[in-house]
């Protein structure tokens, strides 16, 4: 199923969604709402704060592959009023794949949309997304035109 | 009642069953309030019609996202 990509540059809003309308949402870590079916079925997430948090990982195209990109981290986001949950984020660039979620642990998953499965918990609950070709997919919503590959860079042709 | 560009052009479309009723509702006397750490405001509600919790987010004066809220149910139950 075709994944649909929606970025709000104005609110910083990303929708990842297979087109399946939702009955439900609820939080699955700060800045992160699953959007399910009524039976718990997972057809997209919400993510809030979405360039913010995902720019470090994904505002370099692949072409300037940096290993500093890689690893995970907690957001800083735990100033709010609501009871905190902390998005935890990794991203592999070698692999070009991106973990978002809580720190709960997966026991099973649940296919989405192309390059997206959900994570879910023992209760069926989803507690995190995989995605696949996170930054082919996700990082021209983040670059603009001040980002520029990091200089200097090789750039191989045949014979060299 | 306001609503920014990603509440007209994906969330209402990812979520079609809030009604404007339920959302004026919701909004005008609402149950439960929260603040969002970007300063964006939870108003949650309690929907007859449905049995379920009702989260309209406020951004900036506009409604940015509305759904109805699965978890809240099990956490408040019924008001």
């Amino acid at each position: 199923m075709k994944l649909q990509i929606d970025y709000d540059n104005q609110t910083d809003t990303l929708s990842l969604w297979n087109g399946i309308p939702a009955s439900e949402g609820y939080d699955v870590a700060e800045n992160m709402i699953a959007d399910v079916q009524i039976d718990g079925s997972a057809v997209g997430i919400t993510l809030e704060r979405a360039r913010e948090l995902l720019k470090p990982y994904l505002s370099i195209g692949s072409y300037a592959f940096n290993p500093d990109q890689s690893g995970s981290m907690l957001n800083d986001s735990a100033l709010g009023v609501i009871a905190s949950y902390d998005l935890k984020i990794d991203y592999e660039p070698m692999s070009d794949v991106l973990n978002l979620g809580s720190d709960e642990e997966a026991i099973k998953s649940q296919p989405v949309g192309d390059y997206m499965v959900a994570n879910l918990n023992r209760d069926g609950d989803v507690i995190g997304i995989t995605l696949e070709n996170a930054n082919e997919l996700l990082g021209p919503y983040f670059r603009s035109v001040y980002d520029s590959p990091p200089l200097p860079y090789t750039i191989l042709r045949d014979g060299e | 009642m306001d609503t920014t560009d990603y509440y007209e052009n994906t969330a209402r479309r990812k979520h079609p069953e809030p009604k404007e009723e339920w959302i004026k509702s919701v909004l005008a006397d609402p149950d439960h309030t929260e603040t969002q750490s970007n300063g964006r405001i939870r108003y949650y509600g309690y929907i007859e019609e449905t049995d379920k919790w009702l989260r309209v987010i406020i951004d900036n004066g506009k409604i940015h996202n509305c759904f109805f809220d699965s978890k809240k149910m099990r956490k408040w139950g019924r008001p």
